[in-house]
């Protein structure tokens, strides 16, 4: 076991799947050499590094550059699946894939479905995401609903190197299509990480910490936000648990109930768009199925419904803050039944 | 002053233990206690467990809520026998965590587990050695599906008199997953290796349900070394394993399955929580883990749960033998122990299950120490 970036933890799972397996090949933009390089492949190994090294390991016939054509490698991913090899793309920016829609909703995702499950989907799209790198309105959202929106895709949002690892391990092994998004300011986040191939499960939460008086529910770097809120309202008192969903489709919705049952009180922390978001969701399935367990309304702690703004000042207004995470849970704890 | 004021501090149950989170006071404040009751529920990152007053008297003080979680040997109450007034209280209070905080300061970095290479194995200890290094060695060695955590609660108490060494089993904890045949002779072997390799040549065993027919095997081949066997829930000749609950132990794949096959491990369930079973999961998710696993619970045991071993007649082994069983154990069926050699002592410890090393870690302790101490007089 030793301390490793979120970013080894991911090229360590990746490295871990190519030596198992011929059959998993990477394809992307800059996946060998990488913006900013010198034009020397392997140099950088894609926009955050992620796949460096693998070039010279795995040689050319496995991990390739693409043309900075979204639309074209995502459908080739979709159709070497369906040959049967293990697609891991890497789109730099979760931002992109708006223009490779209809490869994604209407052929990834519907093949097991339309071909009455005789066909694998076993693919993987990795991209970054999130605000927080003045990267603005077209590089800094945080578009994980969208996907999670459509049956036949699995939508996995890691917040932690180790499960990053064990996460993407698993992805890679799933037969079905997998949409696998890393917040972009986690990469050079640390934690322990074992050195042999281990697997996360979909649908599972991570629990975070626990506490009685109130749980709060997120995912993504939104998971860090919520720990420096829970270490603040320790101080005075109030004891939070926090569960990380790891995966929203599939969605630990026993583990939520759960929590929501023991604790009574849920804060929903979510970065993306509060319309049709996470946390707008997780909040209707408890309402739906535990609204006797709820002591005091929900409350969603989210951005507001605006692009991402570019000014640093401006952006960090945007995102969801610890001290917006202690105020909501005050609030729900003032607005007892 | 004509009263006495005891401390009742975080308590450290374990290697890793450097906080526990107070759950639920079970006296109030102002309650009368005698020596040996239970104060406080203490829930750790492993395990849920209660404080026992070490006094009788009067507990006036509580000092930390429940639902929070503090630093091992913080003060968490106050418990007065006699007349004491409050500043004397609040005077006591202070000292303690002026001295605490130096305590805390100047204390060692926690133990670490170590790996070694035994032929082409890695394998993972600790070693929690004692002040004076002369001292004996106590050698745990857990049973299937465990690791070394199995002695969190017994490791760092009986290194107050003896250096102890706790190992994760070959297929287990952080040792390497391979395993040959996975049987327990081959286990054993690997050990007494270990053993071998460290210049161990004294040491007395202390072997947990399957450990226990591993710890026998190594006392056996070597007498030499093994002084004494300390058999706890232990497999032997004719008891029958529940079987349903190996299987479950290495293949349960959700919390839920988890904690169903798991609290079948103890006398109270609730003595289980969420980050035991997340561990367990957690281990169980690597590659190899389930497969190894699956080996060697299909090396040692019939499905009908009879042991598929060979084990030396107890009467063959020279070292003092006692056994430790828990009234209520529901893995392990042993009703043969009027057919054992009259010296091997049986202890019987009511209200625990299959693992009574956790859940009367106290009172296993104890026997432990004192079986090692009446035997050395006997070597």
């Amino acid at each position: 076991m030793s301390i490793k970036t979120f970013r080894q933890a991911l090229n360590e799972a990746l490295h871990l799947e190519m030596s198992r397996d011929k059959n998993v090949i990477i394809f992307g933009e800059d996946v060998c050499g990488g913006t900013g390089g010198t034009g020397e492949k392997d140099a950088w190994g894609g926009a955050f590094g992620v796949t460096k090294g693998l070039l010279s390991e795995f040689g050319p016939d496995r991990i390739m550059d693409t043309p900075i054509t979204e639309s074209a490698f995502v459908g080739a991913a979709v159709g070497a699946a369906m040959t049967g090899l293990r697609p891991v793309t890497e789109i730099m920016f979760v931002d992109f894939l708006g223009v490779c829609f209809d490869q994604i909703f209407n052929q990834a995702a519907k093949v097991r479905y339309m071909f009455g499950g005789k066909a694998d989907m076993p693919m993987v799209l990795r991209a970054s995401y999130g605000a927080g790198a003045s990267s603005a309105s077209q590089h800094s959202q945080a578009l994980y609903p969208i996907f999670t929106h459509i049956p036949g895709l699995k939508v996995v949002v890691p917040s932690n190197p180790y499960d990053a690892k064990g996460l993407l391990i698993n992805a890679i092994r799933d037969e079905d299509p997998v949409i696998f998004l890393e917040h972009k300011m986690l990469y050079d986040f640390s934690g322990e990480v074992p050195d042999e191939a281990y697997t996360v499960p979909f649908g599972e939460a991570g629990i975070i910490r626990e506490g009685k008086d109130v749980t709060l529910i997120s995912l993504g770097k939104m998971v860090n936000v919520c720990q420096e809120a829970a270490d603040e309202l320790a101080k005075e008192n109030v004891a939070a648990s926090i569960l990380d969903l790891r995966t929203i489709s599939p969605l630990d919705e026993e583990t939520i109930l759960e929590f929501t049952e023991e604790t009574g009180r849920v804060v929903v922390v979510d970065e993306a768009y509060p319309r049709c978001g996470v946390a707008a969701d997780v909040s209707s399935i408890i309402v739906e199925k535990a609204f006797s367990d709820l002591k005091a309304p929900i409350k969603k702690v989210t951005p507001p419904h605006s692009p991402v703004p570019y000014a640093p000042n401006l952006e960090q207004a945007f995102l969801p803050s610890s001290q917006n995470v202690i105020d909501a849970v005050k609030e729900v704890i003032r607005g007892e039944k | 002053m004509s009263g006495k004021i005891f401390p009742v501090s975080m308590p450290k149950w374990g290697m890793t233990m450097e906080e526990g989170k107070v759950t639920d006071w079970l006296i109030s404040e102002g309650g009368a206690v005698n020596e040996g009751d239970e104060i406080v529920e203490i829930e750790t990152d492993k395990i849920s467990n209660v404080v026992e007053s070490q006094t009788s008297g009067i507990l006036v003080r509580h000092l930390v809520v429940e639902g929070s979680t503090y630093k091992v040997g913080s003060l968490i109450g106050v418990i007065i026998d006699g007349d004491v007034k409050e500043n004397e209280i609040d005077n006591f209070i202070k000292k303690f965590e002026s001295e605490e905080k130096i305590k805390t300061d100047t204390k060692e970095a926690t133990n670490k587990t170590e790996k070694l290479q035994v032929g082409n194995l890695e394998l993972n200890f600790l070693e929690v050695f004692c002040e004076k290094p002369e001292e004996e060695t106590i050698v745990f060695v857990h049973g299937f599906g465990g690791d070394l955590n199995s002695w969190s609660y017994n490791q760092v108490e009986l290194s107050t008199h003896f250096n102890t060494i706790s190992l994760d089993l070959p297929g287990h904890g952080g040792s390497a997953l391979e395993v040959d045949s996975g049987n327990v002779s081959e286990l054993s072997e690997i050990l007494i290796s270990l053993f071998e390799k460290k210049e161990i040549n004294q040491a007395h065993l202390v072997g947990h349900s399957l450990g226990g027919a591993i710890s026998l095997l190594m006392a056996y081949t070597k007498p030499e070394i093994f002084k004494t066997l300390t058999l706890i829930c232990p497999v032997l000749p004719g008891c029958k394993t529940n079987t349903e609950f190996l299987e479950g132990f290495i293949f349960a794949d959700s919390r839920k399955q988890m904690r169903s096959v798991v609290s079948e491990l103890y006398a109270n369930p609730k003595i289980v929580n969420r980050n035991f079973i997340d561990e367990t999961l957690k281990s169980r998710r690597f590659d190899g883990a389930k497969q190894a696993l699956s080996k060697i619970k299909d090396a040692n045991f019939l499905p009908s749960g009879e042991g598929s071993f060979q084990l030396p007649p107890l009467e063959e082994i020279k070292a003092p033998i006692q056994i430790i069983q828990g009234s209520e154990d529901k893995i392990i069926k042993f009703s043969e122990y009027d057919l054992l050699p009259p010296n091997i002592k049986i202890h019987e410890l009511n209200g625990s299950g299959h693992m009574p090393q956790m859940e009367e870690h106290n009172q296993v302790n104890k026997i432990i120490e004192a079986f090692i101490h009446q035997t050395r007089g006997s070597i």
